[in-house]
C-alpha cells in the first residue's frame, strides 16, 4: 500500500514540476523517489532517523536511508492510517503508545515497508523510536545500532560519540559492501555544510516583508536539506 | 563512614536501580530509595496526565515536601519521563538538591568507559559535599563500600535461591518486603536482617502446590501485588523487577585499582531492564527465569503509561513460552478488577497444565 502511494505521488509531482517550479512538488518528488528506491531489488536499506541522525555517514556509503516514522506519517495521511494502527493494536501494542510507532509496527506487520539491512537511530530523539527500532530489528532479524548521545558535552562525551560514529560507519560500509571511504565522508560533510549555509540565508530572507518564501516552502526546503 | 541511619539528613534519595549505591555509601551517606505512593493525580497540574504513574507519584511526593529532609536526590535518565522529573523537581520542589546521572542505554566497552567518567563526576560531587571539599573519593573508600554491598548481594542470592524448586520455601511476599528494606537501609544493618531471614527460612509452612509464576516488570512497590497473587492460590517463583533479583544480582569486581570502572561495568552489564537496548537479551532473560524457576506462567506488572514496558509486552508475551498476563496499574493494586483477571489467569494455568503433578 505504501509503495502505491509513493508511486502515485512521485508521478503526480513529476508531472507538476514539468509545468511549473514548486518547492513543495520538488520536495515530495525527491523524497518519494528516495523511498521508492528502497524497494528496488538489491537495494541496501538502512532504517534511520532522517532528521536526527547525521546523514553524512550514510551519504558516504551506497545505501538507501529509510525513515519509518516519515513513512508512517505518509500512511497516516491516507485512509490506511487507522487500519494500520489497528493491525499493531491487534498484536498487543497498546493504544497508549505513540501513534507514529503503532503505525510503523502495523505497516511492518502488513509487509508495507521495504526490508531493512540495518537499523540506526539516536538516543536524544525519544525513548519510543529507539525501542521501536529494537523491536523492528528483532522482527526482521536484523541488527539495530543506537547512537547514544550523552547529555553533557565534554571531552569524554565527544570521544564516546566519535567512537560510536566509527563503529556505525564501519557497519554501514559493511552493509554497502565496500570499505568506508573517509574522502566520501568529507565530501558529504562539505555538501552538507554548503546546504546549511544556504538554509541560513533562506531563513534570513524570511525576515523581509514581503518575504520571497512562504512558510510551507521554507519548511519543504529545510526538510529536503536534512533528508537528501 | 557508617551513616547515621536514624537521621534523615544523612540520606541521599535515588529512584532507579542504575544508581550505584556504593558511591553514596562511600561518601558516608545512606542511599535511600524513594518509592511511589498511590496519589499520582496530584501531579497532573505540573505534568501531562498521561505520564507514567511512577513519575507522577514521585513528583506528587516531592511537591508535598515529603523529601525535604533528604540531603540530595540522584535522578537518572531512566526514561524520558524520569529526565523531566528531574527538571520539574528542580523547578517546583523547593531547595532539594537534584544530581542528574546520565546512564547510557548500551552495554559495550565504550559505554562502560563513558559511564565510568559520569560516575567519577558523581563521586567527586558527593565527596566535595559530604566528605571533604578538596580531593576525591579514594579507591579505598569505594572498595570498602563495594565489599559491603557485595556482601548484601551474596546473601540476597541465598534468599532468592529459596524460590528455586526443591529448596526450603519462603513466602514471596516476605522476600519482597526484605528486598524493599534493602534499598532503604545501611548495608551493614541490612546484612543482619538478611541473616535473620535466612535463619528462619524453611521453617515456615509449605506454600502449597498452586501454579508457579514469574513476576516481571519494573517499579512494583506495594507488597499487596504479591499478596494478591499468593491469595489467589499461586506461588511467586521469582520477582524479576527493579527491586527484585535484578537489583541484587551480579556482584561488583572487588579491590580493583579502578573501582568506578568496576561499578560502571556491573551496573551496565547487570540483567537489563526495559530502558536498555536489546529486546533479544530481555526475552532470553525471561525465558531463562521461566526455565530455572520452573514457572507455569508470567505476570508482567508495570505502571500505567510506562512506554518502555508497553513496547515490550507483545514480544515478551509471545516469546515467554508459557501463558503471560500483563497488568498496568496506578499503584492501587488491591481492586476487584485486578483480582478477577488474576483468578481467571491462574484458573487457565491450572486447567492448561499439569504443574500440580510435576511439583508434587
Amino acid at each position: 500500500m505504501l509503495k502505491s502511494v509513493l508511486e502515485f505521488v512521485e508521478k503526480q509531482t513529476a508531472a507538476s514540476l514539468q509545468q511549473k517550479k514548486s518547492f513543495r512538488a520538488a520536495w515530495y518528488n525527491e523524497w518519494f523517489r528516495l523511498f521508492l528506491s528502497a524497494y528496488e531489488p538489491g537495494a541496501k536499506v538502512v532504517y534511520t532517523s532522517l532528521y536526527a541522525f547525521p546523514m553524512e555517514i550514510l551519504a558516504a556509503c551506497d545505501v538507501i536511508p529509510f525513515d519509518f516514522e516519515v513513512a508512517g506519517s505518509i500512511i497516516s495521511s491516507t485512509d490506511w492510517g487507522v487500519p494500520t494502527m489497528a493491525e499493531a493494536e491487534s498484536r498487543g501494542y497498546s493504544t497508549d503508545l505513540c501513534s507514529f510507532h503503532r503505525t510503523d509496527l502495523g505497516a511492518l506487520c502488513r509487509n508495507d515497508f521495504p526490508v531493512p539491512d540495518l537499523l540506526l537511530t539516536t538516543s536524544y530523539y525519544c525513548d519510543g523510536k529507539a525501542k521501536t527500532n529494537d523491536i523492528v530489528a528483532h522482527l526482521t532479524g536484523k541488527e539495530s545500532l543506537l547512537l547514544y548521545a550523552p547529555r553533557e558535552t565534554n571531552a569524554d562525551s565527544i570521544h564516546y560519540v566519535a567512537e560510536q560514529f566509527r563503529q556505525i560507519a564501519g557497519r554501514v560500509a559493511e552493509v554497502a559492501g565496500h570499505p568506508f571511504d573517509e574522502d566520501r565522508l568529507k565530501d558529504a560533510v562539505r555538501h552538507s555544510n554548503r546546504s546549511r549555509k544556504s538554509h541560513l540565508k533562506l531563513l534570513d530572507a524570511l525576515k523581509n516583508r514581503p518575504s520571497p518564501w512562504n512558510g510551507s516552502e521554507s519548511h519543504c526546503i529545510r526538510h529536503q536539506r536534512k533528508s537528501l | 563512614m557508617r551513616p547515621d541511619q536514624g537521621h534523615a539528613s544523612r540520606r541521599i534519595g535515588y529512584a532507579c536501580s542504575y544508581v550505584p549505591v556504593e558511591i553514596i555509601t562511600a561518601a558516608g551517606m545512606l542511599p535511600y530509595r524513594i518509592v511511589p505512593k498511590p496519589a499520582p493525580a496530584e501531579a497532573d497540574a505540573w505534568i501531562h496526565p498521561q505520564t507514567c504513574f511512577f513519575v507522577k507519584s514521585l513528583l506528587a511526593a516531592a511537591l508535598r515536601g515529603e523529601w525535604s529532609q533528604l540531603s540530595g536526590l540522584v535522578l537518572t535518565n531512566s526514561c524520558d519521563a524520569m529526565s523531566r522529573l528531574a527538571d520539574l523537581i528542580r523547578e517546583y520542589a523547593g531547595d532539594l538538591p537534584v544530581i542528574f546521572l546520565d546512564v547510557p542505554k548500551k552495554r559495550d566497552a565504550d559505554s562502560i568507559a563513558d559511564f565510568s567518567s559520569r560516575l567519577r563526576n558523581l563521586a567527586s560531587h558527593l565527596h566535595e559535599q559530604y566528605v571533604d571539599a578538596s580531593g576525591a573519593l579514594s579507591a579505598d573508600r569505594l572498595n570498602e563500600a563495594i565489599r559491603r554491598w557485595n556482601h548484601v548481594r551474596r546473601l540476597m542470592a541465598e534468599v532468592f535461591a529459596l524460590q528455586l524448586p526443591g529448596n526450603p520455601e519462603a513466602k514471596a511476599s516476605d522476600i519482597f518486603r526484605l528486598s524493599q528494606e534493602g534499598v532503604q537501609s545501611d548495608p551493614l544493618q541490612f546484612v543482619d536482617a538478611v541473616k535473620r531471614f535466612l535463619k528462619r527460612a524453611g521453617s515456615g509452612k509449605s506454600q502449597g502446590h498452586g501454579p508457579r509464576v514469574v513476576v516481571t516488570g519494573n517499579a512494583i512497590w506495594d507488597v499487596a501485588w504479591i499478596e494478591s497473587i499468593e491469595n489467589a492460590g499461586a506461588r511467586v517463583a521469582v520477582m524479576h523487577t527493579c527491586v527484585g533479583d535484578r537489583n541484587y544480582a551480579a556482584p561488583v569486581a572487588e579491590d580493583t585499582s579502578d573501582p568506578l570502572g568496576a561499578l560502571a561495568a556491573r551496573y551496565l552489564l547487570k540483567s537489563p531492564c526495559a530502558r536498555m537496548m536489546g529486546i533479544r537479551e530481555r526475552i532470553q532473560h525471561l525465558r531463562d527465569h521461566v526455565t530455572t524457576y520452573k514457572a507455569d506462567g508470567v505476570i508482567c506488572v508495570a505502571p500505567k503509561y510506562c512506554d518502555f514496558q508497553l513496547y515490550e509486552i507483545p514480544l515478551l508475551s509471545e516469546s515467554a513460552g508459557v501463558p503471560f498476563l500483563a497488568f498496568e496499574n496506578d499503584y492501587r493494586p488491591d481492586n476487584e478488577q485486578m483480582n478477577a483477571r488474576l483468578e481467571a489467569f491462574l484458573e487457565m494455568l491450572v486447567l492448561g497444565g499439569d504443574h500440580a503433578q510435576e511439583r508434587a
